[in-house]
């Protein structure tokens, strides 16, 4: 791959990805709602949201193996759609791997080997004795549900796909090889950075990984952010319900729970101001959120107040 | 969380460029389609084999075998065969890396394979069906009443080889009308799908290849074979066409 098309090195605009107005409809469905974003080369991002919200539609358009039906996609500035080198650097990984089930481990792992570019067998082997997988005929479709995502996540790792999608890797792999997942997937970026974007429920589970987080709700993008800066903006205040009340009048509280004369309100905003000052004056207890719970508070209600 | 650092230099790999990944497209999709359309001809011929030696062991035919037990029907099994090209390989290729281009040019080799490889198929078939006959003193008769000749067998290859292929790209056409526009439009377009192939069938020599309805087959004209070749293949091409341009538009579900 020359310098001037490599995803790792900063396109012209400085992102891998983009997105304008990226809009895919099923029927009358609305799948995802022109979403408009930018995402840079080399981070890790996490993309975040319940079930049916549109992550997987998403994934699949950025993956070129759909068009939107609306807006542009664009990696490294170009359309990926049918774009020869393009679609051999994008790899995304279905969490079942998305395998044809009547064709054995050996050929699948033969095809990957031959389309993708950047292969590594070495990688691949490391990988399939770490989840304790073998390269052989037995048919995709008689191995277990674990065992179908662990070579799934296997290959997309192996791939070295300048731009890497794992869409929900979590399901079906059980606690350990989801661990030795995001092991390998930590260890190849350091060895070889590159786009990694992975959509998943466990967010706590991969939040120390994340660069940057999207956030998506009903198809629409509710938040792209830093991790790091998304973790600042969301508080938890927790104290004497007038006061807390008080404290979060005008501000963008996300949930708020009352047990008795105690409530505990999620509030999210980009500068607290005095925010602690008062608080703490008001008998207000201030903690930050974590990523999982601000996902939660975000996702689960209808508006924010 | 631990983390293992691990060496892992990039390569550009020369023998993956993308006329590479083409060829190794093309690989994938002939051997996936003949690993299973190899034990269909296999199972029509040894059938055809235990029929034939039963027959000359203790009767007698005035009609061909071949066409009925082995020949007759494989077009069908190679519409199939093109249906797979989008409910199969489109997700394999893509999810790997490989254009939708590359599936089509894939899929193109793939039917010129098939073509051939079935007539030197059907035509081995009624040659060695001819000697035995030839033996036996049987005439080796076609639905349509033709005898067939040492010197038609050039002839059945060509016909057979057309609407293999036709087919085929018939059956490609079905089966990305189905991934492009879901079930009930796809099965609203059967009819116009299947038009490349019907109109084949009436561009090659009754009884050789394609139309197994005997009051058809018997009253039609014979084309000439300049006349099939020409209106045959151009009508070949129109179709493959087609099924390019529906493959490009295809999205992996």
């Amino acid at each position: 791959m020359s310098s001037s098309t490599s995803l790792t090195e900063p396109t012209p605009g400085g992102h891998a990805l983009e997105l304008r107005d990226v809009t895919v409809r099923f029927g009358s469905t609305l799948a995802v709602d022109a979403v408009t974003t930018t995402i840079p080369a080399g981070a890790i991002v996490g993309l975040l949201g319940r079930n049916g919200a549109g992550k997987s539609t998403l994934l699949r358009t950025l993956a070129a193996h759909r068009r939107p039906s609306d807006g542009t996609v664009r990696v490294a500035g170009e359309d990926p759609y049918e774009h020869e080198r393009l679609m051999a650097d994008l790899c995304l990984v279905r969490h079942d791997g998305d395998f044809n089930l009547d064709v054995s481990v050996a050929d699948s792992i033969a095809i990957a080997a031959a389309l993708r570019p950047h292969w590594d067998g070495a990688t691949l082997d490391r990988l399939m004795e770490r989840f304790r997988l073998q390269s052989n005929r037995t048919k995709v479709g008689a191995l277990s549900l674990g065992q179908r995502a662990a070579l799934a996540v296997s290959i997309g790792i192996a791939t070295r796909s300048p731009v890497t999608m794992f869409d929900e890797p979590h399901l079906g792999l059980d606690a350990p090889s989801r661990y030795a997942f995001y092991d390998e997937l930590l260890a190849t970026y350091i060895a070889m950075p590159r786009t990694i974007i992975v959509s998943t429920h466990l967010i706590d589970e991969v939040a120390s990984l994340l660069e940057h987080v999207l956030i998506i709700d009903r198809g629409a993008l509710l938040v792209h952010e830093p991790a790091d800066e998304l973790r600042t903006r969301g508080l938890e205040l927790t104290g004497p319900s007038a006061a807390v009340d008080e404290i979060t009048g005008g501000m963008a509280v996300l949930s708020s729970r009352t047990l008795g004369p105690t409530t505990s309100a999620v509030v999210f905003g980009e500068d607290h101001g005095d925010l602690q000052d008062r608080a703490a004056a008001a008998g207000v207890e201030v903690g930050p959120i974590p990523l999982q719970d601000l996902f939660v508070a975000m996702t689960s209600q209808e508006s924010v107040r | 969380m631990t983390t293992d650092t691990h060496t892992i230099t990039p390569t550009s790999d020369p023998v993956r460029s993308p006329r590479r990944r083409a060829g190794e497209s093309a690989q994938i999709v002939v051997f996936g389609t003949v690993a299973w359309l190899g034990y269909v001809w296999l199972a029509a011929t040894i059938v055809y084999a235990i029929v034939l030696a039963c027959v000359v062991r203790w009767g007698s035919l005035d009609t061909s075998l071949w066409r009925p037990l082995a020949s007759g029907w494989q077009q069908y099994v190679v519409l199939a065969a093109g249906v797979t090209v989008s409910t199969t390989f489109l997700r394999m290729l893509v999810r790997n890396g490989a254009t939708r281009r590359m599936l089509s040019i894939a899929a193109t080799v793939t039917m010129s394979a098939i073509a051939a490889a079935l007539a030197i198929w059907n035509m081995a078939g009624f040659a060695i069906e001819k000697v035995v006959y030839d033996a036996n003193d049987w005439p080796q008769t076609l639905p349509t009443d033709a005898v067939i000749g040492w010197n038609d067998l050039p002839r059945i290859a060509l016909d057979n080889a057309l609407v293999v292929a036709v087919y085929y790209s018939t059956g490609w056409i079905i089966g990305c009308c189905y991934t492009r526009w879901g079930a009930l439009a796809g099965t609203a377009l059967l009819l116009p799908a299947v038009v490349p192939a019907a109109a084949m069938e009436f561009l090659v020599t009754p009884g050789f290849a394609g139309v197994n309805i005997d009051v058809i087959a018997s009253w039609r004209p014979h084309p000439h074979p300049v006349v099939t070749i020409v209106a045959g293949g151009a009508l070949l091409a129109a179709s493959v066409y087609v099924a390019h341009r529906l493959t490009r538009g295809a999205p992996v579900r």
